[in-house]
């Protein structure tokens, strides 16, 4: 089952396929059961958990006013036509 | 089927952040739904046996209702409630715990040195009563001392401990 | 693994949407705007040189759009089509301007070689070879409120806008935008496995700027 036992410095490698959800039934329970006894580790999921929070309040750049502006005319005179 | 399982305090899953719904004067909590998957989704449990490797905050009692799986150290199911807080498990049961893993290691100390290196890590857990630690590093020790085998006995020594001290009934 | 289009069902609500496109619903239009211009911009940049560029790739996809909507069919979700016209547009931008196809060699160039964690933080040798040597440290739980904590926000935003251009895209479109890593793939036409090692790669290196920030962990 689990004999072979994931050191940290492999864990941090597989930390986004763990979040998202591509490691197999075997891996993923690698990886928790060492998370369990692992308080550096634990650590390191939650600030992973942590920066994609904080990413989401990011926000990004976008287009200039006059271009939506432009846009929104350039479909009006499509539906015109 | 009832089974085990361990959640962080404020009965958070450890690895899903859900938030289970608690019972209320004996009444179990509200059936937690989760879709089946062979992979990663679906209330997990364990069962006794398995107890020494999913050690956290909490321990709760958990009826799983429907097709009970049996994956790698955990039981998965579609559905599943809380029934009832374990409440021995406590500071003082892990700091228990720590310490009978700690007698175990300094007797597989005796027959290894390498075995003996672990000793130090032991009362360290024993100090920080970190349960979890102990019973990985008690693992490592027996592994050390003399095998696989030893580490799977060591294991089996810790879920009678568990089931012992925590009255836990049905062993599997 | 691509999800072969014949199977595709339309997310709920789309039909509604491209039914009011088609009829000219500007506030339907105006919507879809506001909602994918950003993710937009970010994608075209990854092809262009500027900025500025970028803003009128993303104009002239919206213009795709708007010709184009009429003959769209509903075989596959209306983000992906849109998504589908800015790659072209902006590929053949980037071309014009002599930059090469960001994403053809990606899984080697920005991906490879780089620890996700410096390898000084592990123990090299020993019972405990790979283990931490100074463990991560437990942060502070986020406030609930999105005004709080803008000075975290501010330093995961200067380390997204630090990354390589490809990472910046995938952890912007995964991460800030909220993307599945299906429509991720689809938008930038990379395989699993590149879309999920660039996110790894970004997000290590956010979370880094942030340990650096938080902890005073020199990076």
């Amino acid at each position: 089952m689990s004999d072979q036992q994931l050191t940290c410095e492999e864990l941090v490698e597989i930390v986004t396929e763990y979040l998202e959800g591509g490691l197999s039934d075997a891996e993923r329970e690698r990886f928790e059961e060492h998370v369990v006894v692992c308080s550096g580790c634990a650590n390191y999921l939650d600030q992973i958990r942590m920066t994609i929070e904080l990413a989401g309040r990011v926000t990004i750049d976008d287009l200039m006013e006059e271009t939506k502006i432009e846009l929104l005319a350039a479909f009006r005179d499509w539906r015109r036509e | 089927m009832i089974a085990w399982k361990f959640l962080a305090p404020g009965a958070i899953g450890p690895f899903s952040r859900v938030t289970w719904p608690t019972p209320t004067e004996g009444v179990p909590g509200l059936w937690l739904e989760a879709q089946v998957h062979p992979c990663a989704s679906g209330v997990h449990a364990c069962e006794a046996s398995d107890l020494p490797f999913w050690l956290h905050a909490e321990l709760w009692e958990v009826e799983l209702e429907g097709p009970v799986v049996r994956t790698g150290r955990k039981v998965v199911a579609p559905r599943g409630r809380l029934v009832r807080r374990i409440d021995a498990w406590d500071r003082g049961a892990m700091h228990d715990f720590c310490g009978d893993c700690k007698t175990r290691v300094e007797e597989y100390a005796v027959q290894s040195d390498e075995a003996a290196a672990y000793v130090a890590d032991l009362a360290d857990d024993v100090e920080d009563c970190h349960a979890a630690a102990a019973g990985d590093d008690a693992s490592r020790a027996a592994e050390a001392a003399s095998g696989s085998v030893l580490r799977n006995a060591e294991r089996i020594a810790q879920s009678r401990f568990l089931v012992a001290r925590l009255g836990l009934d049905g062993g599997d | 693994m691509d999800a072969p289009e014949a199977r595709y069902a339309p997310p709920p609500g789309q039909a509604a949407i491209v039914e009011a496109l088609k009829r000219g619903d500007e506030r339907t239009f105006s919507g879809l705007v506001a909602e994918f211009s950003p993710s937009m911009l970010r994608v075209a940049r990854t092809y262009v040189s500027s900025r500025a560029v970028a803003e009128e790739v993303v104009q002239e996809a919206w213009l795709g759009v708007i010709s184009g909507i009429g003959r769209f069919e509903g075989r596959s979700a209306l983000k992906t089509w849109i998504f589908r016209i800015l790659a072209n547009i902006a590929k053949t931008r980037g071309e014009r301007e002599g930059r090469s196809v960001p994403f053809s060699s990606v899984g080697g160039r920005e991906g490879e070689g780089e620890a996700a964690v410096d390898p000084d933080r592990f123990l090299d040798a020993g019972r405990w070879a790979g283990h931490w040597t100074s463990a991560p440290s437990r942060w502070p739980e986020l406030p609930e409120e999105q005004l709080v904590g803008r000075e975290k926000v501010g330093v995961v935003e200067a380390a997204i806008a630090a990354l390589p251009e490809v990472q910046r895209t995938v952890i912007t479109l995964r991460d800030v935008e909220g993307w599945s890593s299906e429509e991720v793939r689809n938008a930038l036409d990379l395989s699993e496995t590149n879309q999920r090692v660039l996110l790894h790669r970004a997000r290590s290196k956010v979370r880094k700027s942030l340990e650096g920030y938080l902890d005073g962990v020199q990076t």
